[in-house]
């Protein structure tokens, strides 16, 4: 009994604790899987503070690759991630064709609840930032508003 | 009772004994122990004793088989013994039945503990009490049904609690619990304004318009090339 108890606590555990952004291809990038937590800049922010955002939940890791196969293995990441939603990908690739230094893509997931959510990446050059938001926010354009 | 007298008496009274204690223990050696057990019982307090002991000794005997079927345990392999881990668990479990027994009415609660615990047959219980096999049997069954039943409704009501409290938990953690943390290159930062700070220059990076940036960089690319 003892067992099946603990096999229970286990399974509410997770499905308690799970992150917001977990299903995301991604998710492994945020977990500190793919660049150490000594080489990054990771921020999460829940809750009033983000009212202003109109975000109810904000994760970010920024890093600098060390090289090219951590940039790739990122960009594979999310790419994956815009394929598995393409009908909700709204920003453009334009980064520099010729030397490929700069690239962003900006996607919107499917809703969870009434919370948009959004997933956006950015590079320029080795510089990495992956960003995950919750909330009402109806569009990037709107946070861009915000932030001035 | 004289030495003689008992003397007399004692080869007589031997065989009903061993009948008795034969109806507990079956045809086996055991009952014949109990049964020179009583005897010696009988031999050493013969000063007290006064004819008939009849009845007095089949008594002793009939109490020393019970003692004896009390005491007897079935012996296990220790090869066979389930690790610690198993142990304790098992340990755990029985422990908990046996709360749910003690709460079994007096009847059902002595018959399952004969039974299960002492390895007491149907049949010896029933001599025991002085009541029919078929009897034993079924507020054994009985008995059986009430503490599945009740294992059962202990084990949900713990399940359940443990939902409940997960739920709660989750419950306070989604309505109340702002989150404000920042790691800078391993370290933890949880002040406020260091972590909005952090937060406004990844929002930034991504929002940010770049186009004059990205122009003097596809220069430089063209260039550097």
């Amino acid at each position: 009994m003892k067992r099946v108890l603990l096999i229970i606590v286990a399974w509410l555990s997770i499905v308690v604790t799970a992150g917001a952004q977990s299903g995301l291809n991604i998710e492994p990038l945020f977990a500190g899987k793919i660049i150490p937590q000594q080489r990054m800049v990771e921020t999460r922010v829940k809750g009033k503070m983000l009212s202003k955002y109109q975000l109810t939940f904000f994760r970010s890791v920024r890093f600098k690759a060390n090289n090219k196969q951590e940039i790739n293995r990122v960009h594979d990441l999310i790419e994956l991630d815009i394929k598995k939603n393409p009908g909700f990908a709204y920003g453009e690739n334009y980064s520099s064709k010729k030397s490929h230094s700069k690239e962003t893509f900006m996607l919107q997931l499917p809703k969870e609840g009434n919370h948009n959510r959004f997933l956006c990446y950015k590079r320029n050059g080795e510089e990495v930032t992956v960003i995950y938001m919750e909330g009402t926010l109806n569009s990037l354009d709107t946070l861009r508003e915000l932030i001035k | 009772m004289t030495t003689e007298e008992f003397q007399q008496q004692a080869e007589e009274l031997r065989l009903k004994l061993i009948s008795i204690a034969q109806k507990y223990l079956g045809t086996t050696d055991e009952a014949e122990d109990i049964v020179q057990d009583t005897m010696i019982k009988l031999w050493l307090m013969r000063d007290q004793l006064t004819s008939p002991i009849t009845g007095f000794a089949s008594i002793v005997t009939r109490n020393l088989c019970i003692d004896y079927l009390r005491k007897k345990h079935p012996t296990v392999d220790i090869t066979k013994l389930p690790d610690e881990e198993d142990l304790s668990d098992d340990g755990e479990q029985i422990e908990q039945m046996l709360r749910v027994i003690d709460t079994l009415p007096s009847t059902q609660r002595t018959i399952l503990r004969m039974h299960h615990i002492q390895g007491m047959k149907t049949k010896e219980i029933a001599i025991v009490l002085g009541s029919s096999e078929v009897s034993v049997r079924k507020t054994l069954s009985r008995a059986r049904l009430i503490v599945r039943k009740r294992l059962i409704a202990l084990f949900a009501a713990a399940c359940l609690l443990i939902g409940v409290s997960m739920m709660t938990i989750h419950l306070m953690k989604v309505d109340s619990s702002d989150e404000c943390v920042a790691y800078v290159y391993g370290k933890k930062y949880t002040d406020q304004q260091t972590v909005l700070a952090e937060m406004k220059r990844s929002m930034g990076e991504i929002t940010e318009d770049n186009t004059q940036n990205e122009v003097e960089q596809q220069l430089n690319d063209l260039f550097s090339n």
